[in-house]
């Protein structure tokens, strides 16, 4: 059974232009044109996570209250 | 006495023995910087009047018979990320060019307590990350070896300075390997602490989870000096441990008889430099020779391991850089924007995923290291890279042999182990064990280091 989300197909340059207009970026020409040809291979890397793991598996950094410091 | 490649230890002992001044050294060091920096440009500001400054104070203390400790007048430099009260820590970036701290960070303070001598602020990929760059306010560090070729990243600057001979330490930062790739390529050592074992408060942050400060110098005895002084539990950093700081000198003994290490031989069996896997092989017989137990041993792919820190970090960064990125983008180096930039688009659950990963990657590292003293791998993939402004950008396309460690947060120590035919560049081991077992990595890096001399060979800068 495929345990992560590498089959999906790629993005599109025209949804890249949503997805980076949606999380409020508004890249010159020449920029964007930079981030369609570099986020392809983010994208795949992101899609190779497993995505199994049990209930319980807690992440690696876990809210310790005693850490966080005061003042 | 030229003293530019004598070690933190040696120096100590002249001084002890009247034989050389702090003042002496670090004039010596600054005449050297000054002569041979214009093509190497590993620092960004040399501070020669705070230099002598210290050096002058250092020197009355120990002729007064006061010791502060291992580094009482030793000069050092920092990786410009590291604040520095009065003096401009500029990350190597066109958006802090002009930031001065208020305040020293941490770990400063600790060093200045020691008794060290700031040289100056050293070259960095941009903000620990973007490099190498040919589009900031300075130019990229290069590789003392061969200045055509670089000195890794993101600790340029101090990898290049402490082979060079300007400076006998430096202080680095690792997410990903940003201290233990540059030590490497060029035939330093250079150690990634465990998470949480020295402070990083006052450090420019790259990945909130994986940050790690820790020192740069031309030995594993060194290291150990260099260590004693910044090691700590620090309050005011939300990922230091409060675990008591070991006299790591005493594990400087030179006998691993017995220690067992496990080879994680297929992180670099195929894809590296050709003369690499002879040379790992050539330095687990010097360590079998020692009298340790060598056995391969099986862990996650690089692949699986790169993936998962590459994600949390872009996330980080992202979260780090976003009203800077959203406002001014074209101030930003093109690799650090375009590495950073994606994570704008990383959705919470690949992160949470991503951290729930890392859980189980660095659990399979400690169960691994329930049956081994230490793990042993290669420091680079490769050597030097060409300077060439044309490299294509590899940070997700090759997967890195320094990120395992940084997902585990072991200590890891990269320290030289040859050089390649071809080209003359340095090779590389890599030594890592269980968290806090710094005494460990250092043992057996300074045992290797007593049979070997690969560390005693330094570059002719004329």
């Amino acid at each position: 059974m495929r345990t992560d989300l590498s089959h999906l197909p790629p993005s599109t340059p025209d949804e890249i232009r949503v997805m980076t207009r949606r999380a409020g970026l508004d890249l010159p020409e020449e920029l964007m044109q930079q981030f369609i040809a570099v986020w392809p291979a983010f994208e795949a890397m992101v899609r190779r996570i497993p995505r199994d793991l049990g209930r319980a598996a807690e992440p690696a950094h876990s809210y310790r209250p005693l850490r966080i410091v005061r003042g | 006495m030229d003293p530019a490649f004598l070690t933190i230890a040696e120096l100590g002992r002249l001084y002890d023995q009247r034989e050389l001044s702090p003042v002496e050294v670090t004039r010596s060091l600054l005449d050297r910087v000054a002569a041979h920096d214009a093509k190497l440009h590993s620092f960004i500001r040399v501070t020669p009047e705070a230099a002598l400054a210290e050096a002058q104070a250092a020197e009355r203390e120990l002729m007064a018979g006061r010791r502060r400790g291992p580094l009482h007048g030793i000069p050092y430099a920092l990786k410009d990320i590291v604040e520095t009260a009065g003096i401009p820590t500029t990350g190597h970036s066109k958006l802090c060019k002009d930031y001065v701290p208020a305040a020293d960070a941490h770990l400063v303070t600790l060093l200045k307590a020691g008794g060290a001598v700031l040289m100056g602020k050293l070259a960095t990929w941009e903000f620990a990350l973007g490099g190498p760059s040919w589009d900031l306010p300075w130019p990229p560090a290069r590789n003392p070896w061969n200045p055509d070729y670089l000195p890794g990243g993101s600790s340029s600057g101090a990898s290049a300075a402490v082979a060079a001979g300007f400076v006998p330490g430096a202080v680095g930062t690792d997410t990903g390997g940003s201290i233990r790739g540059p030590a490497a390529v060029c035939g330093i050592a250079g150690l990634k602490p465990t998470y949480g074992r020295v402070s990083r408060r006052g450090v420019f942050p790259n990945t909130f989870t994986m940050d790690h400060c820790g020192p740069l110098t031309r030995s594993a005895g060194d290291i150990a000096l260099f260590l004693q002084v910044i090691a700590g539990f620090d309050a005011e950093d939300p990922g230091s441990e409060d675990v008591p700081v070991p006299d790591y000198r005493a594990a400087l003994t030179g006998r691993i008889e017995g220690l067992r290490f496990g080879l994680i031989e297929h992180w670099y069996a195929q894809g590296a430099h050709p003369d690499l896997v002879p040379a790992i092989s050539a330095a687990v017989e010097v360590l079998r020779g020692l009298g340790a137990v060598v056995e391969p041993v099986q862990l996650s792919s690089l692949r699986d391991y790169t993936d998962c820190k590459t994600t949390i970090s872009i996330a980080e960064l992202y979260s780090i850089h976003e009203k800077d990125l959203k406002t001014r983008p074209q101030d930003f180096g093109r690799i650090l924007r375009n590495r950073v930039l994606p994570g704008a688009l990383i959705r919470a659950e690949d992160y949470v995923q991503a951290l729930r990963w890392r859980a189980v990657l660095a659990r399979e590292q400690a169960l691994t290291l329930k049956r081994f003293d230490a793990l042993l791998t290669a420091g680079a993939l490769n050597v030097a890279d060409p300077a060439d402004p044309n490299q294509p950008d590899r940070l997700v396309s090759s997967p890195s042999i320094t990120m395992p460690f940084s997902v585990g947060g072991l200590p890891a120590l990269a320290i030289p182990c040859g050089f390649s035919r071809a080209e003359g560049l340095p090779l590389s081991l890599q030594i890592a064990a269980a968290p806090m077992a710094e005494p460990t990595v250092l043992r057996i890096a300074h045992a290797y280091q007593q049979a070997t001399d690969w560390h005693r060979r330094h570059p002719d800068l004329h």
